[in-house]
This record gives C-alpha cells, structure tokens and sequence, in this order.
C-alpha cells in the first residue's frame, strides 16, 4: 500500500507549489505588465507494473504540478497597445495645444491692437493733445508687450517640447534596447519555467510602455521572443530578436521635427504614426504654424504703422519716427523710445483748396520716393495736366498728365487726385509747420487696419488652434473607451482578481489538507498491517 | 467576465479625478460669471465674441470721440450765439448813432460801447476748447485771432480744422475755422470781417473822429448794412453747428443701443446661466459623493475578510 503514501505526498507537493502560484499572484496584484499564473497540475502517468501478474493491474501515480502557465492572450495585448498609442498621441497632443491655447488667449494680443488703434482713433479727435499723445504711445507699448509675450510664449512652449521629446526618444531607445536584452533571455529560458513568465512579463511591460510612445506592430516566437515594427505590421524594423535600432529626433529650423531611423546605420527617415512622441510632432507642427503667423502679424503690422507715422509731420512739424522694431519677430518686439509731440499725427504736406474752385477735386499727398521737395508749391489742374509752379516766383516746376485716382509724380511728391477737378482749380501745398492739428495720418492707421486685418487674423490663429483642441479633446474620449475596453478584454484573461484568488486558495489549501489526510490513512492501513 | 483588481481600482481613481475635473470647470464658470472660459469650450462662440468685444472697444471709442465732438459744438454755439447777443447791441448802437440828436457825449458813449464790444467778440473768438486749444483756429494750434497796435484784428489760424472720426470711415467737423465765421463778410462790393465791421462803426463815433455828419452817416449805413451780413452768416453757421448736434445726438443714440444690443449678444452667444451652472455644479458633486461613498463600500469587500 506504499503507492497510496506516494500519491498523497505527490498530492502535497503539487498543491504547495499551486498554493505559492496563488501567492505569487496575490503578491502581483498591483504589479504593471503581470500576468496571472495558473498552476498546471498533471496526473502522473500510470505505468505498466513490474511483475507479468499485475500486468493489466492499474498503477496510479499521483499528481504532479510540473510548471506554471502565464494567461496571456497576445492579440488583446495587441489591441491594448494600438488603442493605447491612438490615445497617447491625442492625448500628448492635447496638453500641448492647451498650452498654446493659454498664451494665444491670456495675453490679450487682439484686445491690445484693438486698443492701439482705437488709442489712434482718440488722437485724431485731439491731435495735438499731449495726454493722447502720451494715451497712444502707452497703447503702443502694451501691444509691444503683448506681442512679445505671446512670441516668448510660443518660444518656450517650442523649446518645452523639445525636451520632453528629446526625453521620450531616449525612454523609447532605453526600452528598445531592454527589450533586445529580454529577447536574449527568452531564447535560453526553459518552457514553463518561472523565470521565463518573469521575462514574458518584462517583455509585455517593455512593449506596453513603447507603445505609449509611438505605434508599434509586435509578433513574436514560440519561444516568446519579439520583433518590433513601428507603424504598422510592414513597418520599419526596431528591434529584431536581440539586435535594437535608435531612434534621433531634431527640430527643423521651422520648428517642426524630423525622426531618424538607424541615424548610425542605415539611416532611415521615420514618419512615426502614433503614441506620444507623433502627438508631440504633430504640437511641433501647430507651434511652429503659430509662431510663423504670429511673426508675420507682427512684421505686417510693425511695417504697415511705420511706412505711415515716417510719412508723416510730428507736433515739431519734423518727419514722423517709426514706432515699433519687428527685425527679431514677435518675440522681440519692441517700441522704439519716442516723445509724445514726436507721433506723426499730422500729414507731411498740408493742403489748402481755395474757396474759388470750382470743382470737388481733393489731393492727397506724401513725398516721393527718394523726392526732394520744395517747401511749398502751388498745384494746378488744367485739361488732365497737372502743373507745379513756384509760389512765390510763379515759375513752373513741371508739368505731368494725370487720371484721378493713381498718384504721380511731380516735384519731388506723389499726388492723387480724387473727385472731380475743373479746369483752372489750384491747390496751396505747403510742408505741414509745427502745432498742426492734421490728423490725416491717423486716418491712414485706421485704414491699415482694415487693410491688415491684425486682429481677425490673431482672432482666426486662437480659433485654430481651439477648433483642434476641441475635436481631439472628443476624440481622445472615444479612443479612451476604446482603450478601457481593450484593457477590460486583456484584463478578463490576464489579470488577477483576489477574490478569484481567495476561492482557489481555499481550493488548493483544502486539497492539501485532503493529500495530507491521505498519507494520514495510508499510515492507518500500514499500521493496521503491522498490527495483524 | 472578470475584471482584474488593479484595474478596478485604477479605473474607480479615473472616474473620480472626471468628476472633479467637471467640478472644477463648473467652479471656474461660475468663478467667472461665462461659459466660455477659454476658446476651446466653444472654438466659433468664442471667435465671434472676440469679434464683438472689439466692436464694442471700437464703439466705445467713437462714443467718446462722439461725446468730444458734442462738447466742442455746444462751446461753439455757445460762442456763437454771444456774438449774436454782441452783434444785436451792436446794430441797437449803430441805430442810436444814427439818430442826428444824439450829443456828443452820447455819441462818445456809443463809441465806447462799440469798441468794448470789439474787445469781448476778440475775446470770444479766442476762446479754447476743452482739448485747450483754439476752438476757431482751423488746423493750426496756436491762437485764433491777433489784434495789432492799430487795433486791427487778423485771423492768425490755418485751413480747417481736423474732423473727428465717430464712425468707421465716418468724420464729423466738430470746429470751424475763424475765417469763416467772422471773416470773408462781402459788404458793398468790399471783403470785410466782423471786427472790422463793428470797430469801424465805433471809430467813426469815437470824439477823436474828423468825419463830416455826411461821412458819418454813410459809415453807420455801412456799417448796419455790414451788422445784418454778419447776422446772416452767424445764422447759418449756428444752423449749421446744430445740424450736426442734431447727427451727433443720434449717433449717441445710436451707440449706446448698439452697446445694449451687443452685450445681450455677447451673453447669448456665451451661454452662461448661472442657475444650470449650480444645478449641474450640485449634481456633479452628489455624482462625485455617491461614487467616492460606493467605492469605499465595494473596496471593503474581499473574499479574504471571509476567510477565517
């Protein structure tokens, strides 16, 4: 009756080695990347017995726990990592445009050009007041600020980026190769082995991780060993067996950024198609777009203002200073240092129409350019032919054609007639003196404006970038029920429950006490033997 | 089905952190009194709010160009109508001198009237606006008029003045020039202004006057002749200076409706209503209690406090 002690120590030694299984999950069940283990408990297989009478007589051997497996389902796994990936890009994405959001939004570029101009619309109400005067140069200084806050914001955000991608490239490259590293162990590790769950779970912890950085396609060996491809499953090779590749990653003087493949080997441009690191080149892409518009409206603007106030005659009756520098973009924008009476509110030339004209024709004039004008000159309209004479000598200066409403060229000024003229019509032009209260200077700002279009086009930038941040922030809902319920699915068959766990560890601690029981009788019988 | 340990818990923590996420958004609206507390909670809104806030910035800049312009014409009808008041004296004196019984001292006192009256007209059509400048003096900042040693006045300002814009594309001229107001006068065939007019009256009176009764009287014809031009003009152009109050008046009107108009807009197109605000914001927060308090139920339950 030797055979039955046998079984029943066969029985205590598989059940303690599934009751450490259970263990070993309770003790894992908040570790990353763990997959559950079952016990694989086999029966002994029965022999033949020795002797030719117990030839037909069944031998029982007992149990025998002869590994462990790993639940695992490798295409839940698959599903886990590619919604993963959809949603670390949107969702990388989505904290960068945020970002790019605020310093649109909070730096109040749109309100502070509104501001200027308006500033400018109060000084031609008062042209030669110095509290306007002083009003608009503030103004001015506040859209310098505001521009350039809004530049260096977009700067930081860019170099930020940079960063943090140039830190996720180095986690992506660290990863590819641990996971070369693991790939080694697994070919050598025996099958149903410990160590070898240990190494698959590295390795699904290992690829988990990668595939919040970028789309990977992953198939592996029966012996669990993985090969890498990004992007899909023809995609570039990152790690094959226990060879990695690296990955370089530099931003382009645009600001966007270009990934490189094997940069030391067979250099491989890599457009990457998901995970955090192709939501963070997608942000590249935005700031860069933004910068780029936001520097372009700071230059229009700069040199729109400039053209204007340098055209034109300051409270002095000097020429106009420009008011703004945009050589170094947005982000150094800047006033230039200007006395209130030195804002060119007032026309260079002043134009005065006699009351005997007969016709409605106006002029309007600025100097030529690289033209030397003379101080004063009286214009005439005579049969198409615009005629300039000296004043004082009555000598004419020159005499040109003209169509109303395209300027010419005359005497050192650049003249547009509007309206009708009547032959004979003289007008007095004269270099505007100090104290002017022209604001006709103004008024061309406020055509800039319209012409510009600044605030609409800082207005559509916002929007932009908004209208993005809205549909990703849709989006990544979706991907993130997607994600939780290929995380549910994978779950269903890896991972560990403890009340699961609770009802096996009953199960298996009854079957040992019962084993236990077992070898108790079997010293009953064999003692009941000896007794005889 | 199973649903991992690990997992539960991760994903009770995620609900938790939406909920709070939602009630702190709520927070900032009501914190803020708008819905739209950045672009993205609503990308068009937002684009067209900007759009009227900057209208409104605009209106509110002509409103109070507007409101300037409407300052500077009730100082020139007020102007104006002194000098009417000034010139009505001025013909009453001009019909008393005419009077052939007049005595000489009488005669003198006219002259005197007369000539206290050419000070008081120098004095008005000098006057400075509230921007503190010459409210007739045309395009040039300086003063209006000067008077020489012989008593001449001369306007001494340039052109016209600078309109005020109170609309886009829209300016209105808030002053007029000095030179047409009381110069440019015709008076038998003969350019005169307003001064001259009324100081010529008085030094014909004066005692130190050497004119005959015959140039006398022509002079006073002249001069009443002159007096109704100058009359005719100031009426005109006090006509003209109510006109454009009259425009002004209902382009303020018109301004400040627009401004209603607008931020009932702009409250629309944000959406903000603070009782759904806090009726969600309560709900939210029950939402959150409910499930922290279930959590903290569910999370006590495990096989392992059965197992004894």
């Amino acid at each position: 009756m030797s055979d039955l002690l046998l079984i029943g120590a066969s029985g205590i030694r598989a059940y303690q080695t599934a009751l450490n299984v259970i263990g070993e999950n309770v003790a894992n069940v908040d570790t990353a990347g763990y997959a559950r283990r079952d016990p694989t408990l086999r029966e002994i297989a029965p022999g033949a017995g020795s002797y030719p009478l117990q030839i037909n007589q069944r031998i029982l051997g007992g149990v025998i726990a002869p590994g462990v497996s790993r639940a695992w389902d490798q295409f839940r796994a698959a599903d886990v990592r590619n919604s993963g990936a959809e949603l670390a890009r949107t969702e990388a994405g989505i904290t960068w445009l945020e970002r790019i959001e605020t310093v649109l939004d909070k730096n109040a570029l749109g309100p502070s050009l509104t501001g200027f101009f308006n500033a400018s619309q109060a000084l031609a109400a008062d042209p030669t007041g110095i509290a306007p005067r002083t009003a608009f140069l503030e103004s001015a200084s506040a859209v310098a600020s505001a521009f350039r806050t809004t530049g260096e914001g977009l700067v930081a955000i860019a170099e930020d980026l940079k960063a943090t991608t140039e830190l996720a490239v180095t986690e992506l490259n660290g990863l590819a190769q641990s996971l070369a590293t693991v790939n080694s162990g697994l070919q050598r590790a025996k099958e149903g082995s410990n160590g070898q769950a240990q190494l698959l779970d590295e390795r699904d912890r290992l690829l988990d991780r990668m595939s919040t950085l970028t789309a990977i396609s992953v198939s592996t060996t029966d012996n669990g060993v993985a090969t890498v491809r990004l992007n899909a499953n023809n995609g570039p090779v990152l790690v094959d067996n226990v060879d990695a590749k690296q990955i370089t990653f530099e931003a382009n003087a645009s600001g966007t950024f270009a990934f490189t493949l094997d940069p030391f080997g067979d250099p491989q441009v890599l457009a990457l198609k998901g995970g955090a690191l192709a939501g963070f080149a997608d942000a590249a892409t935005r700031v860069a777009d933004a910068r780029a518009e936001i520097d372009r409206v700071a230059t229009d603007f700069a040199d729109r203002i400039n053209t204007i106030l340098t055209g034109g005659a300051d409270l002095d009756g000097n020429d106009g200073q420009p008011l703004f520098d945009a050589t170094g973009g947005a982000a150094g924008f800047a006033t230039l240092d200007l006395d209130p009476r030195e804002v060119a509110a007032a026309a260079r030339w002043t134009t005065t129409t006699p009351i005997a004209n007969e016709g409605i024709a106006r002029l309007s004039i600025v100097t030529a350019e690289g033209g030397t004008p003379a101080p004063s000159v009286t214009i005439s309209l005579s049969g198409g032919v615009m005629t300039a004479t000296d004043p004082l000598t009555g000598v004419v200066v020159e005499s040109v054609p003209y169509t109303a409403g395209t300027p010419v060229e005359i005497a050192g000024l650049s003249i547009t007639v509007s309206g009708a003229a009547v032959d004979g019509d003289s007008f007095a032009v004269a270099s505007t003196g100090a104290g002017s209260r022209d604001n006709s200077n103004l008024n061309l700002i406020a055509d800039a404006r319209s012409a510009g279009g600044f605030e609409a086009a800082i207005s559509t930038v916002t929007t932009t970038n908004a209208t993005a941040l809205t549909s990703r922030r849709s989006i990544a809902d979706a991907q993130g029920a997607i994600r939780d319920g290929a995380i549910a699915a994978r779950d269903n068959f890896t991972s560990v429950n403890l009340d699961n766990e609770a009802v096996e560890l009953l199960r298996f601690q009854q079957a040992y006490q019962a084993s236990s029981r077992i070898i108790q009788v079997a010293r009953e019988i064999f003692q009941s033997i000896i007794e005889i | 089905m199973q649903i991992g340990t690990s997992y539960s818990y991760d994903r009770s923590i995620m609900q938790m952190r939406g909920l709070s996420d939602e009630t702190n958004r709520l927070l900032n609206e009501l914190a803020s009194s708008k819905r739209i507390v950045t672009p993205s909670v609503d990308p068009l809104a937002h684009s067209r709010i900007v759009t009227l806030d900057r209208t409104m910035a605009n209106d509110k800049q002509f409103a109070s160009n507007v409101s300037l312009a409407s300052s500077l014409l009730d100082q020139t009808d007020d102007a104006l109508s002194s000098v009417e008041t000034q010139l009505q004296r001025a013909h009453e004196l001009a019909l008393r001198a005419s009077n052939d019984t007049l005595s000489p001292a009488d005669r003198a006192a006219v002259a005197a009237e007369l000539a206290s009256i050419v000070d008081d007209m120098f004095t008005i059509a000098n006057a400075t606006d509230v921007r503190g400048t010459a409210l007739f003096g045309g395009a040039s900042s300086g003063a209006a008029f000067t008077r020489d040693a012989d008593g001449v006045v001369s306007f001494a300002g340039q052109g016209e003045a600078p309109p005020i814009p109170i609309g886009p594309d829209t300016n209105i001229a808030a002053t007029d020039s000095g030179a047409r107001i009381f110069g440019g006068i015709q008076v038998a065939g003969e350019t005169t202004d307003l001064f001259a007019i009324v100081g010529n009256l008085a030094s014909v009176l004066s005692p130190d006057s050497t004119a005959t009764p015959e140039e006398i009287r022509a002079a006073i014809d002249k001069g009443i002749e002159g007096l109704d031009a100058a009359s005719d003009r100031l009426g005109t152009a006090r006509a003209s200076v109510g006109a454009r109050g009259a425009r002004l008046e209902l382009e303020t009107e018109r301004l400040a409706s627009l401004a209603t108009e607008n931020e009932i807009q702009k409250t629309g197109l944000d959406g903000y209503d603070m009782q759904t605000t806090i009726a969600q914001l309560q709900q939210t927060m029950l939402t959150l209690q409910a499930t922290q308090a279930s959590f903290t139920k569910i999370s006590q339950l495990s096989l392992f406090d059965y197992l004894r």
